[in-house]
């Protein structure tokens, strides 16, 4: 290694491992002020600028759990996985995941994080024109079972196994998130609808609908997927429902017949 | 001998660094901001309402994009997916200039997003360089480097911070941006004075002024951006105006950001500063 190296692996160790031992002896204080109490500027902006990253996107988590609970929570992220990102807006990819461990007696938190991240990337997800629901009505009935659509990219269906749709939209509006214990496994869907970004948890059958969806199947194994669930007789119309109102929502980029 | 000063690109005025807080503001009505300066980062995403409002504004006012992860001086490979997006945004938002911070951010494959000193020595001058060079070369223009606030110096540095800019600057041939608040709070936290910074580096390659805030600690200031601009320092812009003659000027606040007045405001009294000097120098 450098000798720039060296000095660059030593001050990191310094600033993320409060390892100070090898950075010290390259440094100089100043006539006012030590070099250890220098450095640990470095050592406490470090922390408190991700932090502080992570208040930005994980803003129902904060609420939730409070500023002491939230700050320690996010130092204990930053600890276990230090930043590979090269831009600090992705830092917070692996909180929620972090947070069903670290808070595993509540899953709700790591839930509600994970919606928050979620609504974070729909925000700033890439831009795509969408198909008009106008675009049903030409569409002649021979060519349905073989209809293809792709979501926009904003889309995303969100695994949560607590009832965390409805505790966020009661801290999002200032409110106490209620009982944090209630809820079944199921997915909350999450999508830009224009510039807003909205959500919603999905009854099962749309949740399987969505995944043939993503998963690029046309339009008869979707709805083969939403009546495993409904039944094979209100499978088609069901779906077809679903189709036009993900059409009205802004979530399809294309339509396309065989 | 080239005419560096003949090269520069032109002068923009009296800008602010777009913030989120004043993007209603700057889209209602026309500003009395000359220009605007963008986190280069908070646009590097793949799409949405920060990029629709920023292709809005960039319609009206001169943009410059700035990074803090450009990471030049560090000791790990260029990020080649980096400076891709940065290309890319540079493509869509055709800024008048690029810069970036003379400082690393991280080695290993980590970033600790933090603008972290350099040791002022020849190896870290061929290796910024060097590395300042491939980077114009990819982005097919030079770029401006920013001097950046320190709360430590390193032992083996073997020159003063503006030698060390200085070197940089004629080796990787770039533009600087000259931060008037890091050279003071540098200044008072490594006992130097400002004012031989000022006259220290290439004047000819100084294409655009930073003014913030910061916070006195006492025994060490902070480079902090979230409160207006101290009278020492508007002192020492003083100081710059004269010795750089007429340069693209901003202010920039990070945290605690003020309503839009309050800065156009702080943005006035640079008019008023930077026209004096003018006056003076006319007379």
């Amino acid at each position: 290694m450098t000798r720039l190296a060296d000095l660059q692996a030593a001050f990191q160790g310094g600033v993320t491992a409060d390892a100070d031992a090898a950075v010290l002896p390259l440094i100089n204080g100043s006539a006012r002020e030590s070099a250890q109490n220098l450095f640990r500027v470095y050592r406490y902006a470090y922390a408190a600028r991700l932090v502080e990253v992570l208040q930005a996107n994980f803003e129902q988590t904060w609420a939730l759990l409070g500023d002491e609970g939230f700050d320690a929570a996010a130092r204990g992220y930053i600890a276990a996985a230090p930043s590979r990102h090269r831009n600090a807006r992705w830092f917070g990819d692996g909180f929620a995941d972090f947070l069903y461990q670290y808070h595993a007696d509540v899953p709700a938190v790591g839930d509600v994080a994970r919606l928050d991240w979620a609504i974070a990337t729909a925000f700033d997800a890439a831009d795509a024109e969408t198909v008009a629901v106008d675009a049903m009505a030409v569409i002649h009935p021979q060519q349905w079972p073989g209809l293809t659509f792709r979501l926009h990219p904003s889309v995303q269906s969100i695994a949560v196994t607590t009832a965390a749709a409805q505790a966020y939209e009661a801290l999002d509006g200032g409110q106490p998130p209620g009982d944090l214990t209630s809820g079944e496994p199921h997915r909350v869907l999450v999508w830009r609808d224009g510039t807003t970004v909205r959500y919603r948890p999905l009854p099962s059958e749309e949740a399987a609908g969505l995944a043939a969806v993503s998963a690029g199947e046309p339009f008869a194994p979707v709805c083969e997927a939403v009546a495993e669930i409904v039944g094979q007789e209100a499978g088609g119309l069901r779906a077809a429902e679903m189709l036009r109102f993900w059409l009205e929502s802004d979530m399809i980029t294309t339509l396309d017949v065989e | 001998m080239t005419d560096i000063r003949a090269q520069r690109p032109p002068y923009l005025g009296f800008g602010l660094g777009l913030r989120t807080l004043h993007y209603a503001d700057v889209l209602a009505e026309r500003q009395p901001v000359d220009w605007f300066e963008i986190i280069s980062e908070n646009y590097m995403i793949p799409g949405g309402q920060p990029l629709a409002i920023l292709d809005r504004i960039r319609a009206d006012y001169p943009i410059v994009m700035h990074g803090v992860a450009l990471s030049i001086g560090s000791t790990d490979p260029l990020d080649l997916d980096y400076l891709r997006d940065l290309k890319a945004l540079a493509d869509r938002v055709q800024p008048r200039w690029i810069s970036d911070h003379l400082c690393w951010t991280g080695v290993g494959g980590f970033n600790m997003h933090d603008l972290l000193p350099l040791p002022y020595t020849e190896e870290a001058v061929a290796h910024v360089a060097e590395r300042i060079a491939r980077v114009q070369d990819y982005l097919g223009r030079r770029i401006a480097i920013e001097n950046v606030s320190s709360y430590v110096t390193f032992k083996h540095s073997a020159m003063t911070e503006w030698e060390f800019v200085s070197a940089i600057a004629e080796k990787a041939d770039c533009w600087l941006l000259f931060d008037v608040n890091n050279i003071f709070v540098s200044g008072f936290n490594h006992d130097y004075d400002a004012q031989s910074f000022i006259e220290g580096v290439p004047r000819d390659r100084v294409v655009q002024i930073h003014l913030a805030g910061h916070s006195d600690n006492g025994t060490h200031i902070i480079d902090t951006h979230d409160a207006p601009v101290v009278e020492d320092v508007w002192s020492l812009y003083g100081a710059a105006c004269r010795h750089f003659g007429p340069i693209s000027t901003m202010i920039e606040r990070d945290d605690n950001i003020p309503p839009l007045g309050e800065l156009l405001t702080e943005l006035d009294r640079a008019r008023a500063i930077a026209g004096a000097v003018a006056r003076e120098a006319a007379a």
